[in-house]
């Protein structure tokens, strides 16, 4: 009884993910200035720190994929 | 890039209190140059991904740089409690003021394929008439439904949007879903200037998110799939990461 109990927890606990994943991708993000430029300007307007992330928006040559 | 932090929602709330930059490698020498003086590999080499939380000056480091967050931060819940620390020494207007522009379409393109996220393209002639177009819209880039959603470009060249099929000649907001590899896209929503409204320009873009499909990206399928259509990235300057065993070309 307790091992059905268990796989019946599993499988909701599956279920309950496959549900989540697009709704946190449906959910506001950080929002990400694109230019160094703009993230100082900024910067220096509000007197906010920095949060740099850089990453190249392709993978072995191929787009579309970070 | 290390996405396991980033979509933290601890850390998306603790976000808020910074401004948020995130550039693509290797498509600025300027920026390059910004980023080795943050972090470089063993060998010198700008890599490609960097990491930083910095001081408003733009230059004094608050935290461990590196390659990703867990450079400087063990786990997600520990970079969100560490950005709150730092953000409690900084009091000042929250950021807001800035389109978030990926520097051209081109790479907003591929920047919206890589995120999944509709692209919105600001279309005019004229400098003066792309300002007016962003009074209108960046509150809507900064609305609390939609930050984070949405990629954004402008452009005063109607040919940056023929990739997606697009001719515009009139001021326009143009809403783009991106092909795959970010080297296409279809318009799904226009706007034109005469017509641009905070309220519908709102309802509209929720509309477009409302419809837009996730799919998972498979590294290695999507990898072999653009090689198999000649589909190819030419980075502005030579990537120099020693981990990348084919680096791209210059130009574009």
């Amino acid at each position: 009884m307790r091992f059905f109990g268990l796989l019946k927890q599993s499988a909701v606990a599956a279920a309950v993910m496959a549900l989540l994943i697009p709704a946190a991708w449906a959910q506001a993000g950080i929002q990400w200035l694109g230019t160094w430029d703009a993230a100082t300007r900024e910067a220096a307007r509000t007197g906010r720190p920095i949060l740099l992330v850089s990453a190249a928006p392709h993978c072995h040559e191929v787009p579309g994929i970070w | 890039m290390d996405r396991s932090y980033l979509s933290n929602p601890e850390v998306i709330a603790a976000s808020r209190g910074f401004v948020c930059v995130r550039l693509s490698t290797y498509e600025s020498e300027a920026e390059a140059r910004v980023l080795r003086t943050f972090f470089t590999g063993p060998s010198g080499a700008l890599e490609n991904t960097v990491f930083a939380i910095v001081a408003p000056d733009g230059r004094t480091p608050l935290v461990r740089s590196g390659r990703s967050p867990a450079w400087a931060f063990r786990t997600a819940s520990d970079m969100a409690a560490g950005m709150n620390e730092i953000a409690a020494a900084y009091r000042g207007p929250l950021p807001g003021a800035e389109m978030p522009y990926v520097a051209n379409v081109r790479l907003a393109l591929d920047v919206a394929a890589c995120d999944q996220a509709p692209l919105v393209v600001l279309f005019a002639r004229d400098a003066q008439s792309i300002a007016a177009m962003e009074k209108i819209v960046r509150p809507v880039a900064w609305d609390e439904a939609l930050r984070g959603r949405l990629t954004f470009a402008r452009t005063t060249r109607a040919s940056d949007l023929r990739a997606v099929g697009a001719s515009p000649t009139r001021p326009e907001v143009l809403v783009i879903e991106p092909g795959t590899y970010g080297v296409d896209g279809r318009v799904v929503a226009r706007v034109d200037a005469s017509n641009l409204k905070s309220a519908t320009l709102r309802t509209t873009l929720l509309a477009v998110l409302g419809n837009h499909g996730y799919v998972w990206k498979d590294i290695r399928t999507h990898v072999n799939g653009g090689r198999q259509q000649g589909i190819r990235w030419n980075t502005a300057i030579p990537v120099t990461d020693p981990h990348d065993p084919q680096p791209a070309t210059t130009g574009r």
